[in-house]
């Protein structure tokens, strides 16, 4: 077929889905965010079907996954009559929109033979340094630069540690898991301390406020307005990235749309661009990719710097999602969750191998599940070792599948 | 007569999409060393693992001593007598020469504990060794120190531990050195005068007259025909194996004298490399062969000027320009392409597919803005595949499912999309059969009438004679000399790898 043509359909494709939902479910246009999400959704989602290969090989690598969901998703609407409703249905998208980020990421190292054990611990860091910059009295966008920036830094420093003295990626980022998470209780200096929004806030007023004038009159007035300016960008911010209004309602999955973005973006680089190409063939085999003439060390650092980009960006919007967040648990096991995710969408550990489809549809089983577990009222401390052994039988029914079709 | 050792009948066996034997027979006395020759993919490998209980025949039967047996595993087989010696050894590389002699069988004392009876394992592992002809103190070296002959020499002797009556050796010279393999064939001699049969699969013809008593020629997963020993010659070998005459098997059409000097090496040292520095000139349009044994440096050498190993000294200098190679992508850059000797790990992305594989290092020509350009990564494929006659149903068959000659032209293609302007080709026809080879050579001598400077290292003395303009030939580091085409034989090249003058 005609490279334009496809491209054509796929993005019509893409703005029939999501109005097909919008338009249902009476999603206004208005304020500007909406129609932003709406045209974002639908770019991403037809770029993701265009840059997918409908081969065999991928196919089947999605049938676990496929089969999978759809049993959880069936399983869900027996479970509770509210199932389906539409504040958890945003909710539900929204979980799988801030784990589907750290995915993307870990996705393009998996593939390019990497790992990333210190996800969790980066997502905590850096959620507690955005609350604690906010504080300072730092605006939120150039903290949320600050902080992106730092995670792309840390990735740097794993890509050159594991590209240039030869470390063991597993190595570097157990120590990164162990030493974020230290530094995330050091940033915040009561140690077992909580940092949350409208602490930030509050904080971000006070100083606004002091920063006045001469007279106590003018410096109320022009606090008061600096005050307002801070805090009324510190929330525009939370509505941008997750979807939750003035009222902390969470009234659109902004988290899925910014995911789902990425992902298409990363769908491109991988299916569509030399990167990706170079990414696939060093996850089989960085040697003859060397052999090749390419630079393969480069492109290794690049792709941990992605990984610790996406995780430091899923802390903000951790911290803002959630109001409130501990340096102890903020985005504790989330690598594993993530690594989990990638595998059960087809991404192979030993490199090499994945789709960014793929990638989309792994990490929507965890939250599925979670909220599977809520609503048939599973005693929590069955959470764990069932959500453990819900990801096995994933894993299980995956491999079986491929088998089956392989050995014929 | 009593019935022969082994006896394959009517074996049948087919794989998704392709018929890998169909009614293929021999048979094989007490004592014998049946060579078993064909292209690649005509099914020797297929058929051997079926006697070895590796796969299942689909129709036929083996009979071991005129007995049908089936063996549902390699252990089955080997516990019969039967053991397969792969291509790839098997062999735990972290683990003692001992160790592995015993492993899964090892004698044990003291009951349920399983203490391991290390006396005897001594005592029965040396007398193995010494079987195979390594000294006994062997048991105690670490597999990964030794080199490939002394590995397979192990293998076997691991086989013999488990009284094999039938090895069966799948292209066992393919990484030995001169030396390693004469080594072999004394093995080989003596096994068979102690009444152990051998099948011999292998492409060197020379090998084969050496040491095999018959040889069956297998063709498109048929038997294509039988040869004595007495009928075992190169003509009548590719014959049987290609079904047709070869005519001319070193081509040199294209070839012409005394091109400009292209790429020149001054005094150049590396890291890991010898001491003394190495000076090497490649003209336009010659090919280069360069000669040695294992380990004089010959690898080590084109490493150092693609940029696999660091330079520490002397130039290299590409149509009077010095080049300043670090890593291989500048040498890419600059013309200077290696295909790698180990072109399973270093050549291809085995998993991915033919295209994938053609287009890895021409990409920067195929895409704008780094998105690639499907329909042009299309034409390069099919461009490549046709004039390469590389044998794939299609671009998107994985590379890892080809006949190594088709492998081997997939690494050439990989290359020539870039105009070489220095081709350096590091054991470019091992594991390749006799059509591909030919094909190969052609192709050489084609890029050498296009002015390319080909530099050929092998140790295949029938093509370094064959094909080479010019031979140098390295000893332990330094080039031992230079022979021009007209002063070429096998006795001077040897002398001088050897370092006897």
């Amino acid at each position: 077929m005609n490279e334009k043509l496809k491209f054509g359909l796929c993005m019509l494709a893409g703005f029939a889905v999501v109005s097909a939902v919008w338009i249902p479910a009476g999603i206004p246009f208005q304020p500007i965010q909406f129609p932003v999400w709406y045209a974002l959704s639908a770019i991403a989602i037809g770029l993701l079907a265009y840059t997918f290969e409908f081969s065999v090989r991928n196919l089947i690598r999605l049938t676990g996954v496929a089969v999978l969901l759809s049993g959880l998703i069936v399983g869900l609407g027996f479970s509770n009559e509210n199932a389906f409703g539409r504040s958890n249905v945003i909710t539900v998208l929204n979980r799988h929109g801030e784990l589907g980020v750290i995915c993307v990421g870990a996705a393009l190292l998996i593939i390019t033979g990497g790992i990333d054990l210190s996800v969790g611990s980066l997502v905590g860091l850096a959620a507690v340094s955005f609350g604690v910059l906010m504080e300072g009295g730092m605006p939120p966008l150039i903290a949320l630069f600050t902080v992106g920036m730092f995670g792309l830094v840390v990735g740097v420093v794993h890509g050159l540690l594991v590209t240039q003295l030869r470390l063991q990626p597993f190595l570097v980022t157990l120590c990164g898991m162990f030493v974020y998470r230290g530094l995330a209780r050091t940033v915040c200096k009561g140690g077992t301390g909580r940092v949350a929004v409208e602490t930030a806030v509050d904080a971000a007023t006070k100083k606004a406020a002091t920063a006045g004038g001469a007279d106590l009159e003018s410096a109320a007035a022009a606090g008061k307005s600096a005050a307002e300016s801070v805090s009324n960008s510190m929330l525009d911010l939370r509505f941008w990235l997750t979807g939750k209004d003035l009222t902390e309602r969470e009234v659109f999955p902004a988290q899925l749309v910014l995911m789902l973005g990425l992902a298409a973006v990363a769908a491109v680089f991988l299916h569509r661009s030399a990167f990706g190409r170079y990414w696939y063939a060093i996850g089989y085999n960085a040697q003859a990719t060397k052999y090749a003439g390419v630079n393969v060390w480069r492109h290794q650092v690049s792709v941990f710097a992605i990984c610790s980009l996406l995780a430091a960006l899923a802390g903000v919007m951790l911290f803002l999602y959630a109001g409130s967040v501990k340096p102890t648990d903020a985005g504790q096991e989330y690598e594993l969750y993530a690594i989990t995710a990638v595998v059960l969408g087809g991404v192979s550990l030993r490199g090499g191998e994945g789709t960014a489809v793929g990638v989309v549809l792994g990490a929507m089983v965890l939250p599925v599940v979670r909220t599977l577990m809520n609503f048939t009222q599973t005693p929590s401390d069955w959470v764990p070792w069932m959500i453990g052994l819900i990801l096995l039988l994933g894993t299980v029914v995956d491999e079986l599948i491929r088998r089956s079709k392989a050995g014929r | 007569m009593s019935s022969p050792l082994i006896e394959a009948v009517g074996i049948r066996k087919q794989f998704p999409g392709v018929l890998a034997l169909d009614n293929v027979s021999c048979r094989l006395n007490r004592g014998e060393v049946l060579a078993v020759v064909g292209e690649n993919g005509a099914g020797k490998s297929t058929l051997m693992k079926v006697i070895a209980g590796v796969y299942q025949p689909d129709g036929g039967e083996v009979r071991l001593n005129g007995v049908p047996v089936r063996f549902p595993t390699p252990l089955a087989a080997m516990k019969a007598g039967v053991s397969l010696i792969h291509q790839e050894l098997n062999l735990a590389e972290n683990l003692s020469v001992l160790d592995n002699l015993f492993l899964g069988r090892e004698p044990t004392v003291g009951g349920p504990l399983k203490l391991l009876d290390r006396g005897s394992c001594i005592a029965l592992g040396g007398k193995l060794l010494e079987r195979v002809g390594l000294p006994a103190d062997y048991l105690f070296r670490t597999v990964n120190e030794l080199p490939p002959g002394q590995k397979q020499l192990v293998e076997i002797a691991r086989a013999l531990g488990l009284d094999a009556k039938l090895l069966i050796m799948d292209e066992p010279t393919s990484s030995l050195t001169q030396k390693e393999t004469d080594r072999l064939y004394e093995v080989i001699d003596a096994l068979k005068a102690a009444g152990v049969s051998v099948m011999y699969i292998s492409h060197r013809l020379a090998e084969i007259k050496r040491c095999c008593d018959r040889a069956v020629v297998l063709r498109d997963g048929k038997n294509a025909g039988e040869l004595s020993k007495a009928d075992i010659n190169h003509d009548n070998l590719v014959r049987l194996m290609v079904g047709r005459d070869l005519k001319s098997f070193f081509p040199r059409t294209h070839r012409a004298d005394g091109g400009e000097v292209v790429l020149s090496i001054r005094d150049l040292t590396y890291r890991g490399g010898p001491p003394h520095p190495v000076s090497l000139d490649l003209r336009a349009g010659e090919v280069l062969g360069m000669a040695g044994l294992v380990g004089a440096g010959r690898t080590e050498l084109s490493e150092a000027v693609f940029g696999l190993r660091p330079i520490t000294g002397g130039s290299v200098t590409l149509n009077g320009v010095p080049l300043s190679i670090r890593r291989p992508s500048h040498a890419v850059r600059a013309g200077v392409l290696l295909l790698p000797e180990d072109r399973r790990l270093n050549g291809l992305v085995l998993e991915q597919s033919v295209g994938f594989n053609l287009s890895l290092p021409n990409l920067s020509r195929l895409t704008t803005g780094s998105v690639v350009r499907k329909q042009d990564e299309a034409v390069l494929h099919a461009d490549s595949i046709r004039s390469l006659r590389i044998k794939t149903p299609t671009a998107a068959q994985a590379v890892g499912l080809l006949s190594g000659g088709n492998q081997q032209k997939v690494v050439f293609g990989k290359w020539l999309a870039r105009g070489p302007k220095v081709l350096i080709l590091d054991e470019p026809t091992r594991g390749v059969d006799v059509g591909a080879k030919t094909e190969i050579y052609t192709l050489m001598d084609e890029l050498a009438g296009r002015g390319v400077a080909v530099w050929m290292i092998t140790s295949d003395m029938e093509e370094l004679l064959g094909v080479s303009d010019r031979v140098v030939v390295m000893h332990e580091g330094r080039l031992a000399g230079e022979l021009p085409r007209n002063r070429l034989n096998e006795e001077a090249v040897m002398r001088l790898a050897t370092g006897a003058h």
